[in-house]
């Protein structure tokens, strides 16, 4: 089962576009024969390690928002493999996932392949709808030819590889 | 001249929080700022709508304690349909709120201080944090997650889904309990009873280890305010407002919270969009706490049994009887309160009327004015709505837990600074001292400040002309 946790607030903006993401990815991957369950939350908290640990998870996709750091011209749904490594807490209530993987790991001795799939964004204000800068990069997204999430997560991850971090 | 140390966050939206440190010319610390940058935006986004939708709305500012706000905001809504709610609406209200203070204490004891509490305020930073203990103590970790699984899953039992649930209402809540629901969420209390029991003895063993941070930790005389039931009982969900000193003398009693203008004033700095709010006779200088702590300093009793025989134990923390007055002790309250909550899930799930289907009751706009009070986790939260004659809310007040306690987060942080910091230069050990002084309090920034939550910090010291001389930052 591939496990999409869409994360972020609909009511900041851009800060919803993770959530949206994850809804449309849920409806191309699930036209193909894979079993995808979406889960939508609005920071990852430690819970999640307990869904990410169950023998039924093999791939974790985590969708959310991105600060974009300047301007973007061409802005582009970003996908990367995570790399688990050590993390250091935070003061608020937010989880990184690199953190809630390795929860996964230490407490129940799971790890499944996880990614990261990220929306720039640029307008964090109250209200509801996306951005320009995030509508554009979701719209990019050709979803008729991702029903083959596994396929589609490697070749978008490669493609990142070529951008800068 | 004066030197300014200066703690600030790098976050993926720009602002938030830092906590600047004002050093006098023979390196002493003078004050202490905890500024929040974010603004608070959601009063002026909600002018204009229904306040039918504002449960909704307001859920949407935190993802940590979302059924705090729904349930202040459908307190509000039932102020302006002027109606009584049905009983078992009323006690359904009440078990998600006790499932919302179960899973918030327990990520904030198990998730954000367990790390310092058992590896050390200065053991080595790599291992001093979550993956650092449940490398040592993997089933500490576990029983975090499991306790806190327990609150979402009751919430989510109740109110459809464990974030942003929109089953309560103005009038009453959307459906009621059904007996299946009723026995999930009893299966589930013992799992409960047994964690908190757990953590209640691992505390209590490690307090003797905690005397200095005990003594410096926001360890000061000040005000107290919560909710109380009408005759002096832990109350979380209703009941009046009360205010203590540290000596213990009911300074307010029995205001009513409809009223809560009367005590309370709010101030604004031009450093922080976080309120400072104060005990309205004493001035702009008097502070307060709120939360756990605070409710248990002012109650007379808890009202389950177990929870009152933690109660009388953690005043004996006090030798003369008075308030508990340092802030460390906020975690103990913590443990305390989860299993009043669930001592108070078990005794009202015994209650026939529990799963009465009559849960709402229906009227259109009857007042033009509503205020919905609760006891959030970290405490007292108001929400005032003015609206015209169809709904359409003209003023909205939110005054949050976090802001109550905004001085005092600010004393402790000078406290701490004063007691740990030498001259300019700041250890991580001293970083992390200052963090747990905040942690105590478990502030809520998506809360306080409506925004999303992060809060890594950054830490600069500064000369008076204003350049950098020290940099840490954490991610």
């Amino acid at each position: 089962m591939i496990l999409l946790i869409g994360c972020g607030n609909s009511l900041r903006r851009d800060d919803g576009a993770g959530l949206l993401l994850a809804a449309l990815l849920e409806k191309s991957w699930r036209s193909g024969p894979q079993v995808v369950k979406r889960i939508c939350v609005h920071q990852l908290t430690p819970d999640l390690a307990e869904y990410i640990a169950r023998d039924e998870v093999k791939v974790v996709v985590f969708v959310d928002s991105i600060a974009a750091k300047m301007e973007v011209t061409h802005p582009e749904v970003e996908v990367r493999r995570l790399t688990v490594e050590d993390s250091s807490p935070s003061l608020g209530h937010f989880l990184p996932p690199k953190a809630l993987m390795l929860y996964a790991r230490f407490l129940y001795n799971k790890s499944p392949s996880s990614w990261t799939v990220t929306v720039p964004g640029t307008d964090y204000g109250h209200g509801e709808g996306l951005g320009k800068v995030a509508k554009r990069a979701i719209a990019k997204v050709s979803y008729r030819d991702i029903t083959a999430p596994d396929v589609w997560l490697v070749k978008m991850a490669a493609a990142a590889t070529q951008q800068p971090m | 001249m004066t030197q300014i140390v200066t703690i600030d966050p790098v976050t993926r939206i720009e602002g938030h929080a830092k906590i600047a440190l004002y050093l006098d010319e023979g390196g002493r610390v003078v004050d202490a700022r905890f500024q929040v940058k974010e603004f608070r935006g959601f009063e002026e986004f909600c002018q204009g709508r229904s306040f039918w939708e504002m449960p909704g709305i307001t859920s949407r500012i935190c993802g940590i304690c979302p059924v705090s706000h729904l349930l202040a905001s459908a307190k509000a809504g039932d102020a302006i349909l002027g109606v009584q709610i049905p009983p078992a609406a009323t006690k359904l209200r009440k078990l998600i709120n006790w499932a919302q203070i179960v899973q918030s204490h327990a990520l904030s004891f198990f998730h954000l201080s367990a790390p310092d509490l058992l590896l050390g305020m200065e053991g080595e930073p790599a291992k001093r944090n979550f993956i650092g203990l449940l490398q040592k103590h993997p089933e500490i970790g576990r029983n975090g997650i499991r306790l806190r699984q327990i609150g979402q899953a009751i919430i989510r039992l109740l109110g459809g889904k464990s974030v942003h649930p929109s089953w309560t209402l103005p009038g009453g809540v959307g459906d009621p309990l059904s007996p299946e629901e009723l026995s999930e969420i009893k299966s589930m209390l013992p799992d409960g009873f047994h964690i908190i029991q757990l953590a209640l003895d691992l505390l209590n063993d490690m307090l003797s280890k905690y005397e200095a941070e005990i003594e410096n930790y926001g360890n000061f005389p000040s005000l107290f305010m919560g909710l109380v039931t009408p005759d002096g009982g832990l109350e979380h969900y209703d009941g009046l407002l009360r205010v203590m000193d540290s000596e213990g003398r009911l300074v307010e009693d029995k205001v009513s919270p409809e009223d809560y203008r009367v005590i309370i004033e709010e101030a604004v700095e031009p450093w922080s969009y976080l309120k400072f709010p104060y005990y309205k006779p004493h001035g702009p200088d008097g502070l307060y706490r709120v939360g756990p702590l605070a409710r248990l300093n002012i109650c007379d009793f808890a009202g389950t049994p177990r929870a009152d025989r933690e109660l009388r134990q953690f005043r004996r923390l006090s030798p003369g009887g008075t308030p508990v007055t340092s802030s460390f002790h906020y975690h103990y309250a913590r443990l305390i309160e989860i299993l009043f909550g669930l001592e108070k899930i078990a005794e009202t799930l015994e209650d026939p009327e529990i799963t009465d289907p009559h849960v709402r009751s229906k009227a259109f706009v009857n007042q033009s004015q509503g205020i919905g009070v609760i006891e959030a986790p970290r405490g007292t939260l108001f929400h005032e709505y003015h609206v015209d004659q169809h709904g359409i809310l003209q003023k909205v007040n939110l005054l949050v837990a976090t802001g109550h306690n905004n001085l005092a987060m600010n004393k402790t942080i000078l406290q701490i600074a004063q007691r740990y910091l030498n001259g300019s230069r700041i250890t991580e050990g001293v970083l992390n001292r200052i963090e747990h002084g905040i942690r105590v309090f478990d502030p809520c920034l998506s809360c306080s400040t409506h925004a999303v939550g992060q809060m890594p910090l950054h830490l600069q010291v500064l000369n008076f002309r204003g350049g950098v001389e020290v940099e840490l930052t954490r991610d």
